[in-house]
């Protein structure tokens, strides 16, 4: 768990096996601080994350990524294959990911951008350049580019030659073409609007009676 | 809407046979999978049969060519083995004129009619239909018809009993419930910025 010394990550090269080790390290790291909640962990439940779908999804792509930058892209794209089949998140091979990478639940994901430190991509993302790409084909100039923290939520989209700053968040179902700068939160413009299409259930509508009645009253108590 | 060939696309699509209309023969299939190479030429360099989205097509061709005649645990088989291979569902059921591109075949859904020369995005599905009672999930109960050269973004979705136009492009994420008039381009709903939230506020 090297997850302590800041990786300086704009100068490392992926296709080193040395590094492609510190950084799984630090995506073992990452998935251990977001499971435990930073409470103390046995080092025994901690080698157990190794093998959470998060982890299976991170050692694929750094490998995947490796084998890319030395050329090797037909086997890269076949590691990508096994990787979609396996976890269910297709990362292109290409795609340059800083340390920290966390992806709880890798279904239905599609990503072809580079990213920097501790990105987190919940399920059913796309993240692809405009026009589609192959597992082995070169990396797009016109890939969308993450900043560093960045949190893409669930079933979002991020398509086009997009940049989206540190820190900043795409929020549940988002779909952006346009740039969101560092430290915004988007969120989804809602349309619907809640209509009362039956009659409130008369037991349901008793408790909720009985929990307003009630509620305040344990407060006062307590406090 | 402008009388095409596939207007097939426009049949009744109630049941899964094909109504009294001829079983497609095996020359048919065969025109409609080199219409379906002609269109990845036109789009994506490379030898097609590699591609993965293209055996998934291939694949459905042959179910269906089974299925029209008749083999129904044929097609089965090898709607079965689509689903293994390329992780698309087409059932044989559907129809697809020829030309169909489908780059990312992965956790596709095709359940209804598209016409020539259409493409599908990373994802895009048309489908929405419980088979018994067939139920309405907000389109109206039935399958989606597509037109001629509809384009699917990434990540979109029709549901229902819709009509989409010839040449629609149906944008990124977008959920469509209406039917979409020809030459239309849908664009998704924009984002807003969460006020009190971050450095731009």
């Amino acid at each position: 768990m090297s997850d302590a010394r800041p990786l300086p990550e704009p100068n490392l090269d992926h296709a080193r096996p040395a590094v492609m080790r510190r950084m799984l390290a630090a995506d073992l790291a990452r998935i251990v601080r977001q499971i435990s909640g930073d409470r103390p962990m046995s080092r025994a439940r901690a080698a157990m994350m190794v093998l959470l779908p998060a982890m299976q999804c991170a050692a694929f792509h750094r490998v995947a990524h490796l084998l890319h930058l030395r050329g090797w892209r037909r086997s890269a794209a076949a590691v990508a294959g096994l990787s979609t089949r396996l976890t269910g998140a297709s990362f292109h091979p290409g795609s340059r990911i800083g340390p920290g990478l966390f992806v709880p639940h890798p279904a239905r994901i599609g990503f072809c951008g580079t990213a920097g430190r501790d990105l987190v991509i919940l399920p059913a993302v796309v993240v692809a350049p405009a026009r589609p790409v192959l597992a082995a084909d070169p990396f797009p100039a016109d890939a969308p580019r993450l900043g560093d923290g960045v949190v893409v939520g669930a079933h979002s989209l991020v398509l086009g030659a997009v940049t989206v700053g540190d820190g900043a968040m795409v929020g549940v179902g988002v779909a952006t073409l346009r740039d969101i700068p560092a430290g915004t939160v988007s969120v989804q413009r809602l349309r619907q609007t809640s209509v009362p299409t039956r009659e409130p259930d008369p037991v349901v509508a008793e408790d909720i009676t009985i929990a307003q009645a009630s509620g305040p009253a344990r407060d006062r108590s307590a406090a | 809407m402008p009388k095409s060939a596939d207007v097939l696309a426009a049949r009744d699509l109630a049941g899964t046979d094909s109504g009294g209309v001829a079983a497609i023969s095996w020359a048919e299939t065969r025109a409609a999978l080199r219409a379906d190479r002609a269109h990845w030429a036109r789009r994506m360099p490379g030898p097609v049969r590699l591609r993965r989205g293209y055996q998934a097509i291939w694949l459905y061709r042959m179910s269906r060519y089974a299925h029209e005649n008749g083999w129904r645990m044929a097609a089965w088989l090898l709607w079965i083995v689509n689903g293994w291979l390329t992780g698309s569902d087409i059932p044989p059921s559907t129809r697809i004129a020829g030309g169909m591109f489908l780059p990312h075949p992965y956790g596709t859904i095709i359940a209804g009619a598209v016409g020539r020369d259409a493409a599908f995005g990373f994802q895009a599905s048309i489908g929405g239909l419980y088979k018994t009672p067939d139920r309405d999930v907000g389109g109206g109960p039935g399958l989606p018809r597509l037109g001629d050269d509809v384009v699917l973004e990434p990540a979109s979705i029709v549901l229902g009993a819709v009509l989409i136009g010839d040449r629609a492009r149906v944008g990124p994420r977008c959920l469509v419930l209406k039917d979409i008039e020809p030459d239309t381009d849908l664009a998704p709903t924009d984002w807003r910025a969460l006020p009190g939230r971050g450095v731009a506020s």
